[in-house]
């Protein structure tokens, strides 16, 4: 393991600081800072040269991102909300748990679905089911989650009244919201297991293993399966990643307190503090989602973990 | 590249060759590539869409902002086919109108894109070295923000706006553009033309613009297409939630939001847009997907079973 996977992990982490710097000095540019928030409008231009001093806002920008760090690593501290004086890592604690549960369920459901309906597309391709299939998943990517959350809405809680509308008090509350996010990315992962099946079938090896009489199944689940499933991995780990970041619709939908929800509050409210933090994390939790993928990917391919060496 | 439809014959290369100025077709083909469903359904939709927003004043019953006296929220009638708003406008009218702005977004968030991507594709592509270390690496950081996060970054600085919001697209979706260029840049640098046109005494922009981009040309317009695709469904989203188009702007994603509220009185007003929206998405994976196929038959005739 070692060296490539050490050499990887600090990459990961020079990303990350730099995702923050970026952060930081996109949203340090905007205009009114987090003082003259907090002072109002009333203040004389000498108390708010005081409370800038205070806040260490007169600092040059890369001492005032190294001190960020520095309480950050040390303490845990990313700053306090300029709306409630919450701290931020208490804000982006209590939200996180709302995101992973709505990325990992919608997750699983959607690699269930896909797995299964790709591998069905696959084994009888060219027919009319796989050509269904195939534009299905094709209009589902078309669908915007938005709308399909009002339409899933309208139908089940709005018409049925089988679900309830808005807010995350019982599992029940997170049927629909799984459910939308579950749509697009089965269809995504279905299309590729199709395409990676199709290209695993005609492979030598698979040739090779029919031929010396292997039967059919553990033809398909160790030589076809295992193979075909490395692309899969590899773009998994990226959809996880873009589900973290990109729920905020959904969860402002369904009324899911998650983080996403809390960017957009924040960003709302010139909340600059929280959504720096909730973008280091989300960013934070995706780069390591993508480490572990590489990691997969070398048990999964013993070629890739040789190479690295 | 002769199109045979229906015993309408199009020259399509040329047509493209005369508007872009790019010599996508260098080689004439004896044999056109056969046109797949998909580049035809997606094409149909597209042309439809286009067709509407242009003449959105002409096929619209009444002006997207006026309020009809009396009108508050009536179902689809044959007077009103979408129906009218809370306000008493009418739905039909500005889902028209709001075709042009969806074109709008797709057209200039990939023109930002592409025009962020590409130039730097070639230069790093070409020049390699540390300049081509220094902007990929660049790109990693970039790719490093997960899903439309960077975007929310980018409108929480420049503020909720439909323009912020494009820009914000345009940027977030770059490194897409950026990567085919450069690898295929890279490929490109050591083939014969190039060398050819190195040795003629050809400038480095002369060769990037001339020689190396029209190679690219083909893959690139796949890439725009599908990425139109993305910044419509993004912009919609965005604009859904409050932080893209502001009201009164017909957007469609601005329209569903509008509707939200009276989703059990008056489903229309939050089921056309959307119906848009995923109209148009399609309209554009469909013709991506088929050029793709247009383009590279090969990938076609992958192995069956």
């Amino acid at each position: 393991m070692p060296r490539h996977l050490a050499r990887r992990l600090a990459g990961t982490l020079i990303t990350l600081i730099v995702v923050g710097f970026v952060t930081f000095v996109a949203l340090d540019a905007t205009p009114g800072d987090a003082a003259s928030a907090l002072i109002g409008e009333s203040a004389s231009q000498a108390q708010l040269q005081v409370l800038r001093a205070q806040m260490g806002l007169d600092q040059p920008l890369v001492a005032r991102y190294a001190t960020f760090l520095t309480n950050l690593v040390s303490r845990g501290n990313l700053g306090q909300s300029l709306v409630n004086s919450r701290a931020v890592s208490g804000l982006l604690i209590e939200r996180l748990p709302y995101t992973l549960i709505l990325a990992f369920t919608a997750t699983t459901l959607a690699v269930s679905i896909g797995l299964t309906l790709g591998m069905i597309a696959a084994t009888r391709a060219g027919s009319r089911l796989d050509t269904a299939l195939m534009s299905g998943a094709a209009v589902s990517l078309a669908v915007p989650t938005f709308w399909s959350a009002l339409v899933l809405l309208l139908i089940f809680s709005v018409n049925l009244r089988w679900l309830p509308v808005v807010g995350a008090e019982s599992p029940r509350h997170f049927i629909l919201p799984v459910i939308t996010l579950a749509l697009p990315t089965s269809a995504i992962i279905a299309r590729m297991i199709r395409a990676s099946l199709l290209d695993v079938f005609g492979a030598d090896y698979v040739r090779t293993a029919h031929a010396k009489g292997v039967a059919p199944r553990p033809v398909l689940t160790r030589h076809i399966l295992r193979n075909s499933l490395i692309p899969v991995v590899t773009m998994l780990g990226l959809h996880l990643g873009h589900l973290l970041g990109g729920a905020f619709i959904v969860e402002t939908i369904f009324g899911l307190p998650g983080l996403g929800r809390l960017i957009v509050q924040a960003i709302f409210d010139r909340d600059e503090p929280v959504v720096l933090g909730a973008t280091l994390l989300i960013a934070a939790m995706y780069l390591a989602i993508n480490l572990l993928v590489d990691v997969a990917h070398g048990w999964l391919d013993p070629q890739v973990a040789h190479e690295a060496v | 590249m002769l199109v045979e439809v229906g015993g309408w014959k199009l020259e399509i290369g040329n047509w493209i060759q005369r508007f872009s100025g790019l010599r996508i077709f260098e080689k004439p083909r004896k044999l056109a590539n056969p046109i797949s469903t998909n580049l035809w359904i997606g094409g149909t939709i597209l042309i439809a869409i286009f067709f509407a927003a242009i003449f959105a004043p002409l096929l619209a019953p009444h002006p997207p902002d006026l309020v009809l006296a009396g009108a508050k929220l009536s179902a689809p009638s044959f007077a009103h086919p979408f129906g009218t708003d809370n306000l008493g406008r009418d739905v039909l009218s500005r889902v028209l109108f709001g075709a042009r702005i969806a074109i709008g977004i797709a057209l200039v968030g990939v023109a930002i894109s592409a025009g962020l991507g590409i130039p730097l594709g070639l230069i790093a592509g070409y020049r390699g070295g540390w300049l081509d270390q220094g902007i990929a690496r660049a790109m990693d950081v970039w790719l490093a923000f997960p899903g439309l996060l960077l975007a929310l970054v980018i409108v929480a600085r420049l503020g909720p706006s439909l323009e912020n919001t494009i820009v914000a697209l345009g940027v977030m979706t770059a490194p897409g553009f950026f990567r085919i260029t450069r690898s295929a840049t890279i490929s490109a640098r050591r083939a014969m033309y190039v060398q050819a046109a190195q040795a003629v005494g050809a400038s480095e922009l002369r060769i990037m613009a001339r020689h190396i981009l029209p190679n690219l040309a083909s893959a690139l317009i796949v890439l725009a297409t599908l990425r139109a695709s993305t910044m419509v469904l993004a912009a919609g989203g965005l604009s859904f939630i409050g932080l893209g188009a502001q009201p009164p702007l017909p957007e469609w994603g601005a329209l569903l939001a509008s509707g939200r509220g009276y989703l059990d009185t008056a489903p229309w007003l939050a089921i056309f847009p959307g119906a848009c929206i995923t109209l148009t998405s399609a309209g554009l994976n469909l013709l991506g997907d088929g050029l793709r196929d247009y383009f590279d038959p090969q990938q076609m005739k992958k192995p069956g079973f």
